[in-house]
């Protein structure tokens, strides 16, 4: 086995027997992702079910007329709504029987309501929301109330026009101007609204910032972590004095770390896709294969290699931050403080195209390393492989030129030397 | 031959004067002792003959070799051992061993180098637990081991035998003694005089940056009428 090699697996092994590494490692992305997920998935079926109960509704009719039947009607028949005629008069009385019942909502048919509506002046019904608790499920019935209304008043307007223009198109008189959408993506005409469309991009490239964050956040701590581990239990010294080149101890550390980083990424990727899963309504079938917007095996390779260059990036930064403090929790600290502020930039991209932003936040995040993968996630779907490559140039060279900084400052006592300590001073008595 | 040629060698840390300008040699198959107070510049000086540290100037030679130009011929043919040096926590000894010894030879030469180390450490049966598990003298016996077990051509120990009990200081010493027996070259400090006068043949005084005197222990002894080393430092000193 070469002495790279020799480090490389040490390194590997060190690190797998962590169990700090093997908590950030598997018990967040692995189980607490998905448990979260489940825990609003959980969340979101209740509120479901609540609605797929119907929301129980109480009905007083004072007007007893034809519309009032015909509102009544429309109601009973609509799935969203658990209709209860009450037969009492008095309001009071209705309200009380309404919250020991149950009831989510009350509606008031005043007298009068069929023959303001006959004689096109419009109709009022009183409408009470009964509020119990305040949980999610239970607002949302009421809310959708709201919507209910809209659907019968819409029923009633049909019902209406049938009767007062005989042979005409209800729904051509309600809605006289419709629109057919077609999205034109890549010269091609797709028969989908372009809203759709830009919504399924943007839950594309959604994931990719934010699991990107995350991974350089815990790369750069597991490289930072296990450079000062060195320093920290004094093995450093030994492993520099050793026949192997600078250039290999580094090489194997960063290589033991990104492989460790790989597997994690994969990690994250598996929780995280659980996680959002749980968000996604499971009826919404358009993907981006549906509508020509696939991404292609280049636009896939390129958007790795893009990633993996941000990781390989935050790797370097942290090796050098680490060489300067002499245990793990400083240099946990020196890495956080530093990195962060240059991950957290990146996350704008998920809310807005780089080419809309002012032309100064702009050059800073193409000057980020770490924002060019979500440059790429949006870009391969597109086809648009130029600013990807771009992106890809600028990691290699940002990264080649902390790399050799790291190198250079390994090859002289500055490894050995340099200190930053957050540590608390002892004072002395 | 010349294990070690060190000609007016300064080191500076910022404005600190570490080392104020020493010269000593070591010959091949001593054991040579560098003993003088903390801070005295003990530790300085056996980090630049490892390479670790960088000259501000003078000359260090290391089997002919420089230690600015060549550091890495220098580190093909030696063995640092730090005075707070730990191992591996996650890696067992023998991984440890392993680890260490594929930096110095291949294939089946790995296992025999092991073995070796093995024998050293006394560890045994516990050879396969994590270190982790040591007590603070099986840790300090294993470095010590590994330091050893590739038979250098010179040994660099420092404090060898620090914060260890009296069993397992004096268990240190016999290896260490073992070892330049088969011919090896042996440079360390401590600040335990007593402790070099037993394993040196050869003991340079070394304090506040300077070589106040250097001999053999009885040529020491002799030229201060001290009994020992402890006393011949503190004559050294009161002559400056």
């Amino acid at each position: 086995m070469g002495k790279f090699t020799a480090i490389l697996f040490k390194e590997m092994k060190d690190l797998l027997r962590d169990p700090k590494i093997i908590v950030g490692m598997v018990l967040v992305p692995l189980i607490l992702f998905p448990a979260l997920g489940l825990m609003f998935r959980t969340g979101i079926e209740s509120v479901e079910e609540e609605t797929e109960k119907g929301t129980g509704t109480g009905i007083i009719d004072l007007d007893n007329g034809p519309y009032a039947r015909a509102f009544t009607q429309a109601l009973e028949n609509d799935p969203g709504v658990n209709l209860i005629t009450l037969t009492t008069t008095d309001v009071t009385a209705a309200i009380e029987t309404a919250e020991s019942n149950d009831m989510r909502v009350l509606m008031v048919i005043p007298e009068g309501f069929s023959d303001n509506i006959e004689q096109f002046q419009g109709a009022q019904i009183e409408m009470y929301a009964v509020i119990k608790g305040m949980g999610i499920g239970e607002i949302v019935s009421v809310s959708m109330v709201d919507e209910i209304v809209g659907r019968v008043n819409r029923e009633l307007s049909v019902t209406m026009i049938r009767e007062k223009i005989p042979g005409a198109d209800p729904v051509s008189i309600l809605n006289p101007v419709t629109t057919h959408s077609h999205t034109v993506v890549k010269g091609k005409i797709i028969d989908v609204p372009p809203a759709l469309i830009i919504d399924v991009i943007n839950s594309q490239s959604f994931i990719v910032p934010v699991i990107l964050m995350m991974m350089i956040l815990f790369v750069a701590q597991m490289a930072a972590t296990s450079m000062a581990t060195e320093k920290e239990n004094k093995t450093l010294e030994t492993l520099l004095t050793l026949p192997v080149s600078r250039m290999s101890i580094l090489a194997g550390k960063m290589g033991g770390t990104a492989a460790i980083s790989v597997i994690s990424a994969i990690a994250y990727i598996i929780g995280f896709s659980y996680y959002m899963s749980s968000f996604q309504p499971q009826d919404i079938s358009l993907e981006l294969a549906d509508i020509g917007l696939s991404i292609s095996p280049v636009g896939l390779g390129l958007l790795g290699i893009s990633i993996f260059m941000a990781v390989l990036a935050a790797l370097s930064l942290a090796m050098i931050l680490a060489v300067f403090t002499q245990d793990v929790r400083s240099a946990q600290s020196l890495v956080s403080f530093t990195i962060m502020p240059l991950v957290f930039p990146a996350l704008i991209l998920m809310f807005a195209d780089i080419n809309t932003l002012p032309t100064v936040l702009k050059i800073i995040l193409l000057a980020l390393p770490f924002s060019h993968p979500t440059i790429a996630a949006r870009a391969v779907i597109m086809n648009s492989y130029g600013i990807v490559l771009g992106g890809i140039a600028y990691q290699a060279i940002f990264t080649l030129v902390v790399l050799y900084i790291a190198a250079r400052m390994f090859s002289t006592e500055r490894v050995v030397t340099a200190k930053i300590s957050f540590r608390k001073k002892k004072k002395k008595s | 031959m010349t294990a070690i040629e060190i000609t007016n060698l300064k080191k500076t840390y910022g404005t600190i004067d570490a080392l104020k300008g020493i010269s000593f040699s070591v010959h091949e198959g001593e054991i040579f002792g560098l003993i003088g107070p903390n801070g005295a510049g003990k530790t300085t000086t056996l980090r630049i003959v490892s390479t670790l540290l960088q000259v501000t100037s003078g000359t260090v030679l290391v089997f002919g070799f420089d230690a600015e130009k060549k550091p890495e011929e220098i580190r093909k043919r030696i063995s640092y051992l730090p005075e707070e040096a730990g191992a591996y926590k996650n890696l067992s000894g023998i991984e440890y061993l392993r680890f260490m010894a594929q930096f110095y030879t291949d294939g089946k030469d790995i296992e025999d180098m092991v073995e070796r180390g093995i024998s050293i450490s006394g560890l045994a049966d516990r050879i396969t637990d994590k270190v982790n598990t040591y007590s603070k003298g099986m840790t300090r016996k294993l470095l010590v081991a590994r330091a050893l077990m590739m038979r250098p051509p010179l040994a660099i120990l420092d404090e060898p035998t620090s914060g260890l009990d009296v069993i397992n200081s004096q268990e240190v010493r016999t290896i260490i003694k073992d070892f330049a027996r088969e011919g090896s070259t042996v440079l360390l400090s401590s600040h335990n005089m007593l402790e070099v006068e037993f394993l040196s043949n050869k003991v340079a005084l070394i304090g506040d940056g300077l070589i106040l005197d250097s001999g053999t222990p009885a040529e020491l002894k002799s030229r201060y009428s001290a009994e020992n080393l402890e006393d011949v430092f503190m004559e050294a000193i009161a002559h400056g």
